[in-house]
């Protein structure tokens, strides 16, 4: 077999044992090794394997990963989504679908202090839920608006997928959260307006909502201000370089423990729950991206990428063509995995041939503008049948509807997601914009 | 990362040791997780207040949080935390499901394993070469004996695991 054969074999390999319900994890390390040992042997592996781990862990850029899952944890105690939720509500409440189109205006606000799609829909659903019912949406409509706007918590800076994103392409962090705040924002009014121009259709399913004056919202508006604070001192500091990330995460996580423990009354024993949630989380990722290591230190060993990337140079297939074909690809695979183990196990393999095309920009500004277009179909995934996370979150907040229902409610959305990447292709300064810009 | 399904807790000896064990060093890695943070905040406020940083901060943070990552590992494999794509199967009976739960935890088992045996090696090689960190000269082998004890739990915990879900769907 020459080598380009057994990476192939191995991608199959992997492919059987992540539908045998195999971890990820532990499926890319049995594969990693056991390709890595067919081609050059045990000993270089063994070798390998007495620090690789420690220096995968021991990374400084890394230690954001927990601190941002513990600030997810610490704002979902913080009750600061009811106060983004009724601030929301009382500018739009009063519009044909607005209670609708405020839960995806909180989800957007509460994903600027949290970077998990999960933890968003989670923490907004058993608010936003209750006034929807209220006001008699529909259970598609309610219940698609927050699946859909629960996936703003991974675009909107601070997102974990961003980082390892950032991580896996070598790409820097600060620049990719900049890239992605108005992608980001533009996913939000996109909700809004398919709420919009599904209620002028539909106008039984997203009734009007009540009408706020001036002072309520004035009043509303003050009391997120916590979320202002920490999302100005965590991102602001970040974009304009007066900390790093990693320090951008620890005061962010510091911040939300203050209100979680000041406003949501958190103490000793939620604490340690928090702190044990984001320390699952945390090792769920880590141990995914040690391997993702021995996964492609054995793809890189095998010289398939780059065979990959001649390959397809030499079929004359158009860049544009190459990129909306590896778009389709995750779209599919965004059907039945989790959206950081996709990322992981792609981007070794998509990043060269993607970096290997001619697409008239720079490597690091096509670093940039490749990863928000990956990371929001990656995050299409989250709402799309039959495995929709999102979904399954909203699903059992919501108590009697049916899943059917809760997917057919997420169809607009997914048109407005189809569409903004469609403009993020097209458009490269959408997400381009932002970094020249600042920088 | 949010839903997990609920593990029950087991009752027989082994099983209650190796979860409070797991526990306990969840609880050590959190508390050297929220040091880091609190440093890295205390450093921040230093630069700014009196123009003098926590000294070599990142690489503390760096080796904090190794040490609190392979502390996490065992107790994640107990609650179930590691990600799994379970929509292929989800029609097959679950015993065959549990078949493969017990194999797949195996499989991390010996990873868990091999891992201690190596970081060993790898810890006493660090030991004896005198490996430091860059700026604060703190020694790297420091965090091996967490990770090595990490490694070796995990393997216990997986042999634990993968016993109780083969007993399972061959009874």
């Amino acid at each position: 077999m020459s080598s380009f054969e057994i990476a192939l074999t191995g991608i199959g390999a992997l492919l059987i044992l992540l539908a045998l319900r195999v971890p990820v994890a532990v499926a890319m390390i049995v594969i990693g090794v056991g390709g890595y040992v067919s081609l050059a042997g045990w000993a270089p592996l063994l070798n390998y394997a007495k620090t690789s781990a420690y220096w995968r862990f021991a990374n400084y850029d890394l230690s954001i990963i927990p601190m941002f899952l513990l600030m997810s944890q610490f704002a979902a105690r913080a009750g600061l989504s009811r106060a983004l939720f009724k601030a929301a509500n009382t500018y739009l409440g009063h519009r044909r679908g607005g209670v609708a189109m405020a839960a995806v205006g909180g989800c957007a606000g509460f994903g600027a202090i949290c970077g998990s799609s999960l933890a968003t829909a989670a923490t907004m659903a058993p608010v936003a839920l209750p006034e929807l019912r209220r006001f008699q949406y529909s259970d598609a409509l309610a219940t698609g608006a927050l699946a859909a706007g629960g996936t703003l918590g991974i675009l909107i800076p601070p997102s974990v997928v961003l980082v390892i994103y950032a991580m896996a392409v070598e790409a820097n962090i600060v620049t990719m959260f900049q890239a992605a705040l108005v992608p980001g924002i533009l996913a939000a009014l996109g909700y809004i307006l398919t709420i919009s121009i599904y209620v002028r259709f539909r106008p039984e399913a997203g009734p009007v909502g009540a009408r706020s004056d001036r002072t309520q919202r004035r009043r509303a508006l003050a009391e997120t201000w916590p979320v202002i604070t920490i999302f100005s001192v965590v991102i602001g500091g970040i974009y304009f370089g007066v900390f790093t990330p990693t320090e951008g995460a620890a005061a962010g996580a510091f911040g939300t423990l203050l209100f979680a423990v000041w406003k949501g009354g958190l103490r000793l024993q939620g604490f340690v729950e928090c702190a044990v949630a984001a320390a699952i989380s945390t090792a769920m990722i880590f141990l995914i991206l040690l391997g993702a290591d021995f996964f492609s230190v054995f793809l890189a060993l095998s010289h398939m990428p780059a065979d990959l990337v001649t390959f397809i140079t030499d079929s004359g297939l158009s860049p544009m063509a190459v990129l909306i074909l590896i778009v389709v690809i995750y779209l599919l695979l965004g059907m039945v995995m989790d959206s950081l183990a996709m990322i992981l196990l792609t981007v070794p393999i998509f990043w060269p041939v993607i970096a290997g095309l001619d697409f008239g920009l720079s490597p690091a500004d096509l670093k940039m503008w490749f990863g928000i277009i990956a990371v929001i179909v990656v995050e299409v995934g989250l709402i799309t049948p039959p495995v929709g996370l999102n979904v399954f979150v909203i699903n059992s907040a919501a108590k009697g509807v049916k899943m059917r229902e809760t997917f057919v409610g997420v169809l607009p959305f997914l048109a407005s997601d189809i569409v903004r990447v469609g403009l993020l292709i097209a458009f490269p300064a959408v997400s381009l914009a932002l970094p020249r810009l600042l920088n | 990362m949010f839903e997990r399904e609920k593990v029950i807790q087991p009752t027989d000896p082994i099983g209650r040791t190796l979860f409070s064990l797991a526990y306990v060093f969840v609880l050590i890695g959190s508390a050297v997780m929220a040091a880091v943070t609190l440093m890295t905040v205390i450093s921040i406020l230093g630069r700014w207040l009196f123009l003098s940083p926590i000294y070599g901060d990142f690489e503390l943070a760096a080796i904090g949080t190794a040490v609190s990552v392979f502390l996490f590992l065992p107790y994640c494999h107990l609650q179930k935390g590691n990600v799994v794509i379970d929509l292929f199967l989800s029609w097959a009976p679950p015993r065959a499901q549990v078949f493969l739960d017990g194999v797949s935890g195996a499989a991390l088992g010996v990873i868990g394993a091999v891992l201690a045996w190596r970081m060993y090696l790898g810890g006493t090689d660090m030991l004896r070469l005198g490996d430091v960190t860059t700026i604060v000269g703190m020694p790297i082998w420091y965090a091996f004996p967490f990770a090595v004890a990490s490694g070796a739990l995990l393997a216990l915990c997986c042999l634990y695991t993968a016993t109780k879900n083969l007993q399972t769907a061959f009874r």
